[in-house]
């Protein structure tokens, strides 16, 4: 397995901007998992004082904020991409059917069938059809919130007491996350009508904040020592602002998938498929290459032929196990990671001989999940407010679209071109996800 | 004749079974000259021949069992019972027309 994240071990180096009185400071963590939650370092968002406790100790001052403590549930929302894998249709498009007008057989469907969806029909009996897919996804927003500005607000300790705790750290949050996704699948027809598939995806994620902190003295405004960062390159004052920094990218085996789809029914025009899929805990859920947990998932195809139109529908419920995604990576603690109805209207149409377009509606739902949305804080004896996040759990509906198309390149070699692009705004989203693949049949 | 329509399928020569079927053309001369192109082998059956003279020529009624193995590896089976119009001009014989029915 091919794994590598940049980021290992704690390290906080600084690296100063004299002019400005802002620093930055670049953390590391040990997974891509807790890369959110390390930004500020091992000990969180804290500030320096030269404020003397009346032990007689150093006043250490901590802010807490949603974005440090909750903001890894990113993490689910970009792990649950990586179950949206496309094993290509194996039935390639390539059936047939007698015509007596002419005697011979002829292509029963005009298109080379859908693109992430299923159709009814299986592969046929000893046949195999090997695929190979990449997928890339760039994600931008967050429940609509745009990643490259999320605005946070983070309290003091026990804030609520007043003086000079009453200061506030408001943050501007940048974030960049990407996955990118080669599979490869292998399907078998064990009989003419159930075929057996295995899926291997190669896994990239990277991800990358650049937190940009500022303070407001609100309980403090007469003392600038008290809450402060320090800035080595300009010894003596009290800055207001730092930018803190993390990054890393991890790469390897994502979670493997072996499925069955067998034809319940099956007529000229229509068919019905059912099929169970289980996704095995491979990738290394701690770099996001992986779900962490065991997966099964029953679904149902449903396809029919009307000369050159081929529509389709599926419906899926997936189970999932427990995962440290869902809990507590740095301690290990597993929570129940969230279960998913999934489903897919679509159709396959074919253009001419060698080409053909498909075009879909994929939805995903479930009941609890993590959800961001935006709030405003405002401190007690302050005029001002600010911008924050707030997470909570509830349904989620993520809603994509999906067109591409099939060129049968020579033989029974296809290439495949989609873009998924969302349809709402629900969970963390890529614009637009470009996918290119192939698929033979033998 | 028989036997020569069934070699032309089985060896996929469109002009070998143009020279016997010298009226195909058109729809089912385009999809026999695709399936040729797109097929690994092709066999064929022909039992229960019931030959009946017509004028110049005769109607040759059989049972057609075809297979054929497509490109991506399938095997495609059917068959049919095979209606076949033969003429008989200048000393030969030529294939006017092939229908095929369900099989009885």
């Amino acid at each position: 397995m091919i794994r590598r994240l940049i980021a290992t071990g704690f390290l906080i180096a600084s690296v100063t901007t004299p002019a400005a009185a802002q620093t930055t400071v670049e953390s590391r963590s040990p997974t891509l998992a807790e890369l959110l939650q390390n930004v500020y370092g091992p000990h969180g968002l804290t500030v320096d004082s030269e404020a003397v406790l009346p032990d007689g100790s150093t006043h250490s001052a901590h802010f807490n904020g949603a974005f440090q403590s909750e903001f890894e549930r990113i993490n689910i929302a970009l792990v649950r991409q990586l179950g949206a894998l496309p094993i290509p249709s194996p039935a390639s498009g390539f059936t047939y059917a007698f015509d007596s007008s002419t005697g011979t057989f002829v292509r029963s469907t005009q298109s080379f069938g859908p693109i992430l969806a299923d159709r009814a029909e299986t592969i046929g009996r000893g046949r195999f059809a090997f695929g190979y897919s990449l997928q890339q996804f760039s994600f931008e927003t967050f429940d609509g919130l745009s990643l490259s500005h999320i605005p946070a607000v983070f309290t003091h300790d026990d804030f609520a007491l007043g003086g000079g705790r009453a200061d506030v750290i408001t943050t501007t949050n940048a974030i960049t996350a990407s996955v990118s996704q080669s599979a490869f699948s292998l399907t078998y027809g064990a009989t003419e009508r159930f075929d057996i598939s295995f899926a291997v995806p190669l896994v990239r994620t990277s991800l990358s904040v650049v937190s940009d902190a500022l303070i407001h003295r609100i309980g403090t405004a007469d003392n600038p020592a008290i809450h402060f960062f320090r800035d080595p390159e300009a010894p003596g004052t009290y800055g207001t602002e730092r930018s803190f920094i993390a990054k890393g990218s991890a790469a390897g085996i994502g979670d493997v998938i072996v499925r069955g789809k067998g034809t319940a029914f099956k007529t000229a025009r229509t068919g019905v498929a059912l099929g169970l899929e289980a996704r095995f805990p491979t990738g290394q859920e701690e770099d996001l290459l992986g779900s962490g947990s065991f997966g099964l998932k029953a679904f149902e195809a449903v396809s029919a032929t009307y000369g050159r139109i081929a529509p389709h529908v599926n419906v899926g419920y997936q189970w999932n196990g427990r995962s440290v995604l869902a809990g507590d990576v740095a301690t290990g603690v597993k929570g129940d990671l969230p279960d998913e109805l999934s489903y897919v209207v679509g159709a396959d149409v074919g253009v001419e001989k060698r080409l053909s377009i498909a075009f879909d509606v994929l939805g995903r739902y479930s009941t609890d999940a993590p959800r961001l949305s935006s709030s405003t804080f405002k401190p007690a004896g302050s005029q001002e407010t600010f911008q924050d996040i707030a997470f909570s759990v509830g349904s989620l509906n993520v809603v994509t679209g999906s067109f591409g198309m099939k060129a049968n390149i020579a033989g029974t070699m296809l290439v495949t071109f989609n873009l998924q692009f969302k349809l709402n705004d629900a969970g963390v989203r890529a614009k637009v996800a470009p996918l290119i693949g192939f698929e033979y049949g033998f | 004749m028989l036997a020569r329509y069934r070699a032309a399928l089985e060896s996929r020569d469109i002009n070998a079974l143009k020279r016997i079927w010298p009226a195909l053309s058109g729809r089912q001369e385009d999809a026999i000259r695709n399936e040729f192109e797109h097929s690994r082998a092709i066999t064929v059956g022909l039992e229960g021949v019931d030959i009946r003279p017509a004028g110049n020529g005769a109607t040759v009624t059989c049972r057609r069992s075809y297979a054929v193995t497509t490109a991506d590896g399938q095997t495609l089976r059917t068959a049919t019972t095979m209606v076949m119009t033969l003429a008989h001009r200048d000393s030969a014989w030529t294939i006017e027309t092939i229908r095929h029915e369900a099989a009885r």
